[in-house]
């Protein structure tokens, strides 16, 4: 209790603090800067240039773009609810502190098909393959832009990247100069928190340091809305320095730690003496750390050589299983343009994951600790094939895991821009997604039958599991009128072997993770952002998808029908005065069911098709204050919006409202 | 119940950093201040020919102007704007705009836009003391004078004492010691 009593009075202090040291700045015009010295000029910012959006209407694949105006307009305070943003993502609370996220079908708590990077470091878990979306906190305010590429990336970004990537990418130091305090509270969020600083280390060096703290609330049981004990709170810190050495070398150094304690509601925890089933209210805390390092060259004849290398590290304990991970990770990078039409680029790359477990009753991972390798190399290159019109890239990339050897994963896209406003790309690409440590060797027991015959229903990893494949043919088509209209329609047909499903063991009770299922998935997912007025933003987004999966009844329709087949979003900004902007968000998710374990003809939950509407009021106070009024699932007090995977007791999602300032100064 | 240790250390880290970064801003306010980057690059153009002196013979007379020559777009009219009332030293500062093909010999400092033809310039120029400023990336390799370079947002500037245009001045040490790089 006490330190919810003393993050406030922290914040005051420093604002007593500052108020004393700051002096009062004069607003400085254009015309102070010819009165400027040169000495000072060189920290003088040029307004950006807006150069990304164009840049976009250059690649060949279903890319979507959150800028920093764009996320913090959506009144997200994750980085999983900003994701609700992008077209064909699927993004479902299952609790207050556990999402489901997936590109294009296969969602779960342990969806595995979708890359997700922070600054170049991957917080993808080798242990079951997915994302622990409660230990992912960035910033937002120094976030520059998420980048979303649907469909397979895995010729760049490597094995796993089958369904999708998301590339969170900060703001360098020298674009977050001086500070930013925020400070909000709400019904849900009860105490958001974060501070930065930004500053300058010598003529080429920038540095920021931030500290962040989030205190959330439990929601709801959807049996009878008592208490659903998943409430979350999380503490994290930490910094990065941008330096340059001349005009060719650029480096970075950033890192984080970071502390995260989240509840949990266990309604089946199987435990092998009567009663045998054992449900109890669980906190699983983590914590964890990172450093990465880049250096970039630019020679003279313009080749670019990257190296990076990071290391992280994290441990989570909860009730089934204590799990630690240290990763190191090595990559290096070359482009290059051979001849004029050339535009190659080359890397390799190694990582070590070292993994460690307590094992329990309920989870066991065998051997209880390992350290495996990985080893990539790829090339791609984009030959101009007409100048100006159209283009050829080719890739592919090598990789070696200890799991399943070498795999191979190329592509080929084709981009035509018949005039400056439109262009068309189409690709096929393979991409799999390799083992994780629970599919290879794990075991978990997920009940006990103990009449007539004590019998533990288990699930086992197979080290005869193979990678999962995919051939994916994609094609779309891109409009822009300038800042006005613009357009972006993707359709896919992906076709899936290999894929991951349950079979029926020899003893009774005992299931294995197998390759036993296949299908197919296409679909289509349109954005289209219109400015009618000066002072107003709209932006509409819809996707659909059907899917066809073959193999067990069970895994077929806990694949197919966990997934909606129509979702859309309506987004509108509306600058109401200079100072006052409001952005409301209303979006469709349709149905999904989640399957019985036993009676695969029955549903354990159905969740209909529904309608959510977020708002939020920004108020600039001046030109350095923020005041933000926020309301998420306005239009429904308490909702499911994911049915639990299993041992989790369902939990309903609440309307929440939260008030927020931000003080830049 | 977590985070006793992380609490506290967010807590100390946050009172280092509000007194950390009021000392900062104490130290610095332009570091948040941005600009079109052509007003950036006309303060500039006021601030290299505050560092360089031109011989008398430069000029017609004592009250003669220093001239400002531009090739560029309606860009180049926005430094124009900021630049036409000013003064250096006692010389009023008057800004020639140029036009591909003429010659660009009477004017002192030159700004050649990157997206004009500035290589032929460079060639024809016949003038010693005309101080050329340009912002392609190769404009110093090529006998350009100042290179204006953009890092992180930033303008910043190469030296070229091989270019021509330096043999007929004086140059101010303070300018070299600014420069990102300098060629000699």
């Amino acid at each position: 209790m006490r330190w919810k009593f003393w993050i406030p009075v922290t914040f005051v202090v420093c604002f007593l603090l500052y108020s004393m040291v700051a002096p009062v700045f004069a607003n400085s015009g254009d015309e102070d800067i010819l009165g400027m010295d040169l000495a000072n000029l060189m920290e003088v910012q040029i307004t950006s240039a807006g150069r990304k959006s164009q840049a976009l209407s250059d690649v060949p694949a279903a890319v979507y773009v959150i800028h920093r105006k764009k996320l913090l307009e959506s009144g997200a305070t994750t980085i999983a609810e900003a994701l609700r943003l992008v077209p064909g993502l699927q993004v479902a609370r299952i609790n207050a502190n556990r999402w489901a996220i997936s590109s294009r079908g296969f969602n779960g708590t342990f969806s595995n098909k979708l890359l997700v990077q922070i600054d170049g470091r991957s917080v993808y878990t080798p242990s079951y393959s997915g994302v622990h979306w409660d230990l992912q906190h960035v910033l937002l305010e120094d976030v520059d832009r998420i980048e979303v590429i649907r469909g397979p990336g895995a010729t760049l970004w490597g094995a796993n990247a089958v369904n999708g990537i998301i590339n969170i990418i900060t703001l360098p130091a020298s674009d977050t100069q001086g500070g930013l305090v925020s400070l909000g509270t709400g019904t849900h969020e009860k105490l958001m928190a974060s501070a930065r600083v930004g500053t300058k280390l010598n003529t080429d060096t920038y540095a920021r340091f931030y500290a962040m703290g989030n205190d959330r609330d439990s929601f709801v049981k959807a049996s009878d809305g008592s208490d659903g004990n998943d409430g979350w709170k999380n503490g994290q810190a930490g910094f990065r320095i941008d330096g340059d050495k001349g005009i060719r070398h650029t480096w970075t150094i950033q890192g984080d730690i970071f502390q995260v304690e989240s509840e949990q509601d266990v309604n089946i925890c199987a435990i092998p003496t009567p009663p045998y089933n054992d449900p109890l209210v669980d906190s699983v805390k983590s914590h964890g750390g990172n450093i990465l390092g880049r250096w970039t060259l630019k020679d003279s004849k313009h080749d670019i050589f990257t190296i990076q290398a990071y290391y992280d590290f994290n441990t989570r304990d909860e009730f089934s299983l204590d799990q630690t991970h240290h990763t190191f990770d090595m990559d290096f990078q070359h482009r290059f343009q051979p001849a004029g039409s050339h535009d190659v680029v080359w890397g390799m790359g190694y990582r070590m994951v070292r993994d460690d477990f307590s094992n329990t009753f309920q989870v066991q991972m065998i051997p209880d600790a390992q350290t495996t390798h990985l080893f990539s190399g790829f090339v791609q290159d984009e030959i101009t094939i007409v100048d100006d019109l159209l283009w050829l890239t080719l890739g592919s990339k090598i990789e070696h895991n200890d799991y399943t050897g070498v795999e191979i994963q190329p592509n080929a896209r084709i981009l035509w821009r018949p005039g400056e406003r439109h262009s068309v790309w189409t690709s096929v690409a393979r991409a799999v997604r390799t083992p994780s440590r629970m599919e290879a060797s794990g075991k978990i027991i997920q009940g006990i039958i103990p009449f007539p015959v004590y019998t533990e229903i288990s699930l086992n990893g197979s080290s005869e599991y193979d990678a999962e494949k995919l051939i994916a043919l994609e094609t779309g088509y891109r409009y822009a009128a300038g800042k006005k209209l613009s357009a972006d329609i993707s359709l896919f047909y992906n076709r899936y072997t290999d894929l991951g499903g349950i079979v029926q063991g020899e003893n009774p009770g005992s299931r294995y993770f197998a390759n036993n299922m296949k299908g197919n998935t296409y679909g289509v997912e349109i954005a289209v952002t219109w400015l009618p007025v000066e002072w107003m933003e709209t932006e509409f987004i819809y996707s659909c998808l059907q899917m066809d999966i073959t193999g067990d009844e069970y895994s077929k329709k806990a694949i197919e029908d966990t997934s909606p087949s129509h979702q859309a979003g309506l987004r509108l900004g509306i600058d109401l005065t200079k100072n006052l902007r409001l952005n409301l968000w209303v979006r469709y998710t349709g149905t999904i069911k989640f399957v019985d374990f036993i009676n695969t003809d029955g549903y354990r939950h159905v969740i209909d098709d529904a309608v959510s509407l977020d708002a939020n009021i920004q108020w600039r106070i001046n030109g350095n204050i923020d005041f933000t009024v926020a309301g998420q699932n306005l239009l429904d007090g308490d909702f499911m919006e994911y049915g639990s995977d299993g041992y989790l007791t369902p939990i309903e999602i609440q309307r929440t409202l939260y008030a927020k300032i931000t003080w830049r100064f | 119940m977590m985070s006793r240790a992380a609490i506290s250390m967010l807590v100390i880290v946050s009172l280092v950093l509000s007194v950390m970064s009021g000392v900062v801003a104490a130290q610095d306010s332009t570091g948040r201040l941005s600009v079109s980057e052509y007003k950036l690059r006309a303060a500039y153009l006021y601030n290299f020919s505050k560092f360089i002196r031109w011989p008398e013979s430069a000029f017609e007379n004592k009250d003669s102007a220093f001239v400002i020559g531009l090739l560029g777009e309606d860009a180049a009219m926005e430094i124009a704007e900021l630049l036409n009332s000013r003064t250096i030293g006692s010389r009023p500062i008057q800004v020639r705009q140029y036009r591909t093909g003429e010659s660009m010999d009477d004017c002192h400092l030159l700004y050649l836009q990157s997206s004009r033809k500035w290589k032929p310039v460079l060639r024809t120029l016949k003038s010693s003391r005309v101080i050329t400023v340009g912002d392609a990336t190769s404009f110093a390799d090529d006998g350009g004078a100042i290179q204006l370079v953009t890092i992180r947002k930033r303008l910043r500037f190469i030296i070229n004492l091989k270019a021509t245009g330096f043999a007929g001045v004086d140059l101010d040490s303070r300018l070299l010691s600014l420069a990102l790089e300098i060629k000699e």
